[in-house]
């Protein structure tokens, strides 16, 4: 009688084991679908954004970051470039926000067109932008009307920071020169030792450049 | 014991049937399920894997210096076996299991999501006789679903919270909080008291915030010998309260006296202004979990008034039993918000005036308890009114709109798109590859010797410092890796 009770829970044990191992099986399986599921469903987004990433760092300078310039109360970054073919209709900028959301604050910027007889550059198109919308290391799109006749002129790029109320700022990386490059980027008007001071890289070494890239009206950029 | 009075199941479905019922099977379903969506809020950590801020030292420590050296000295002010221990599961999990340590950041994030699940599931395995199963599971979907910023886009800071093993070290608050209401609750024999004074040693191992959380342990003891007339000699003989002098005991071998010095950061503690406080302590600690679709428009007077009325109505429409865990609850979050203010007095600059909820990962813990503590009010209430038959599931209701509402504004496909990617590129691998063909071996100290167990990897624009991985790991790595992707990963790093 103690035997076939013995065989009885052995019996027993065995099946709540199946039971266990059935559900818990079941549960991994539905657990990895679902894992794979989320990879397959994010997949194309975050690819399309790395791709982004890539595009960014090749078309940016490779150089080392040597500094990153606050932009606020008025301070000038201007950075001289070569548009190499017709229809420049665009610039895009890195920007960084030390890993905050930037206040609401507006910066203008210009684009100045270089005559054949150094005179002064005129400027050819104006614009601003809200500093809120930078992410930080990301670019920011510049567009305006294309330039038909863009080819081979020099332009200067140039932003003027409007005045923050807050601490959060957005700034614009500047890069190791590569090849000792002519035109590195001026900060014209230093930032506000105030401002300088609150966390933000001070050293701005004259020869480092933007990361700034042209655009032009045709298919493909 | 009798055979009689055991039930076996007899048939494979009534053992099913068990199986599902069981705590145990229902508290690895919530994790999983609850993995599964913290892994859909923040797939960055998996998607785009790379070794997050300390997470990169802490690798190469746990593989230079052994798990027990940098759980217990990788800082100076604490110690971190809970962090290690999943950066150690990590790289164990990848070079052992997987054969390819460099997936040691997916193996991060992957295990990094699971424990956030197994926080959040902990109330379906250990609160089933102090809330109801419904409210159980309240409690998950809310923490599930608890907000991580998203309103403040692009500063939604959930990427550094869940799928890396830096901050999980705030959830160990919440884990604390669990087992002390746990163990004041249910825990009887000295078995089950060391089993969670084991795990409560973790986390005060951890966050060294969870050690004022003991005392709420000796509360059991102090109302036995209060209320219930037990002699001194009594209490000090209860099998738990010698597990909990053990606990101490070990707390204080491990961590030692805790010191207000700032060793992490050298400069002075920033002050932080009276509204600062308001605003870290009771907008962004105790009241966010009802508030945040509202917070940028608090104010401190706002906050104050929300403070009193939620202090009020836990205070007043709430089970006499419950008080004591109410009291704990929001005591916690205060406790929290002031060593907060006394030591990170900066994070008021970050929320600059209800502007931001950055970074979330100091307040995440707070809101968590907090979130627990009104699941329980809310429990208590229905049991109250459960005379009142469809009046009594409206807290339940209240609870579900409120994780229906955190869904509504923090939506997974939206997180996905909106999060800051950090992107090596594949240069980990192929700054391994040239290091092992340049035979860049160190010793444990960094020294470089030809015979050296360790490869020194920096890699290129990407991190300041260099991480050294076991020699045979990276060769293993190699091996595993087929060369023809490997190709492709030099190709496109090269691009």
């Amino acid at each position: 009688m103690s035997e076939k009770r013995a065989l009885g829970r052995v019996h027993e044990c065995g099946i709540t084991i199946a039971a266990w191992s059935t559900c818990l099986m079941a549960l991994a399986a539905v657990t990895a679908l679902g894992f794979r599921g989320i990879e397959a469903w994010a997949r194309p987004i975050f690819d399309a954004r790395i791709e982004e990433l890539r595009r960014v760092a090749r078309e940016f300078p490779s150089g080392g970051v040597v500094a990153a310039v606050p932009l606020s109360d008025g301070v000038v970054v201007r950075q001289d470039f070569d548009a190499f073919q017709d229809g420049l209709c665009g610039l895009r900028l890195r920007v960084v926000t030390w890993q905050k959301t930037p206040d609401p604050y507006t910066c203008a910027w210009s684009l100045m067109r270089h005559a054949d007889d150094q005179s002064t550059p005129e400027i050819v198109r104006c614009g601003t932008f809200s500093a809120d919308v930078a992410r930080d290391w990301e670019a920011i799109t510049l567009l305006f009307e294309p330039v038909s006749d863009s080819a081979a002129v020099r332009y200067t790029f140039r932003i003027k920071a409007g005045s923050a109320e807050g601490a959060n700022l957005v700034g614009v990386p500047l890069y190791a020169s590569p090849g000792g490059q002519r035109n590195g980027a001026r900060v014209v008007r230093r930032p506000h030792p105030g401002k300088a001071a609150s966390g933000h890289p001070q050293v701005i070494p004259s020869d480092a450049v933007l990361a700034l890239q042209s655009l032009y009206d045709e298919p493909g950029w | 014991m009798s055979d009689t009075n055991v039930m076996y199941p007899t048939r494979f479905r009534d053992a099913i049937v068990q199986v599902l019922r069981s705590p145990v099977f229902q508290f690895v379903f919530a994790t999983a399920a609850a993995t599964i969506i913290f892994f859909a809020r923040a797939p960055s950590a998996y998607m785009t894997p790379v070794l997050f801020a300390e997470d990169w030292d802490w690798t190469t420590m746990v593989v230079t210096r052994g798990f027990w050296d940098t759980a217990l000295h990788a800082r100076q002010d604490y110690c971190i076996v809970g962090n290690i221990a999943l950066v150690w599961l990590a790289i164990q999990l990848a070079d052992v299991v997987w054969g390819d340590i460099f997936c040691a950041p997916q193996c991060l994030a992957v295990i990094s999501y699971a424990f956030f699940g197994v926080v959040a599931s902990l109330p379906v395995l250990l609160l089933r006789r102090q809330l109801r199963p419904a409210y159980c599971w309240a409690a998950w979907l809310l923490a599930c679903s608890m907000p991580l910023g998203i309103h403040s886009l692009p500063a939604w800071s959930g990427f550094e919270i869940l799928g890396r093993g830096v901050n999980v070290g705030y959830a160990f608050l919440v884990v604390a909080f669990v087992l002390v209401w746990y163990r004041n609750t249910e825990v009887q024999s000295w078995r089950s008291a060391a089993l969670v004074d084991a795990g409560l040693l973790v986390c005060c191992a951890t966050n060294p915030i969870c050690i004022p959380l003991l005392s709420a342990t000796v509360w059991p003891s102090l109302w036995r010998w209060l209320r219930h007339g037990a002699s001194l000699g009594e209490t000090v003989r209860n099998t738990t309260f010698i597990s909990l002098c053990v606990l101490v005991i070990g707390c204080v071998a491990i961590n030692g006296v805790p010191s207000a010095t700032r060793p992490h950061h050298a400069e002075q503690p920033v002050s932080v202004s009276f509204d600062g406080f308001v605003e870290m302590a009771f907008a962004r600690g105790l009241v966010y979990p009802l508030v945040w679709p509202w917070y940028r428009q608090l104010s401190t007077g706002i906050t104050l008034l929300a403070t009193a009325g939620l202090c009020v109505v836990l205070a007043v429409w709430t089970l006499p039993r419950q008080r004591p865990l109410i009291a704990a609850g929001v005591g916690a979050v205060l406790l929290v918000s002031v060593v907060l203010a006394m030591c990170r007095g900066e994070l008021a600059t970050c929320l600059g005036g209800y502007r931001n909820t950055f970074p979330d990962r100091y307040f995440y813990a707070q809101n968590l308890v907090m979130t627990l503590t009104l699941v329980a009010w809310a429990s208590g209430i229905a049991e109250r009114a459960v005379r009142l038959r469809w009046l009594s599931w409206l807290p339940l209701g209240g609870l579900v709109v409120i994780a229906v509402i955190s869904i509504h504004f923090e939506p997974p496909w939206r997180i996905s798109d909106s999060q800051f990617l950090m992107l090596d590129d594949g240069g980990l691998r192929v700054a391994a590859r040239r290091c092992l063909r340049e035979k860049v071996f160190v010793d444990g100290h960094g020294t470089r010797d030809p015979d050296g167990p360790f490869v020194e990897i920096l890699v290129p624009g990407f991190r300041a410092g260099p991480i050294r991985l076991r020699r045979q790991s990276v060769e293993r790595a190699m091996l595993a890796h087929p060369r023809h992707s490997l190709l492709a990963t030099i190709r496109n790093h090269a691009h």
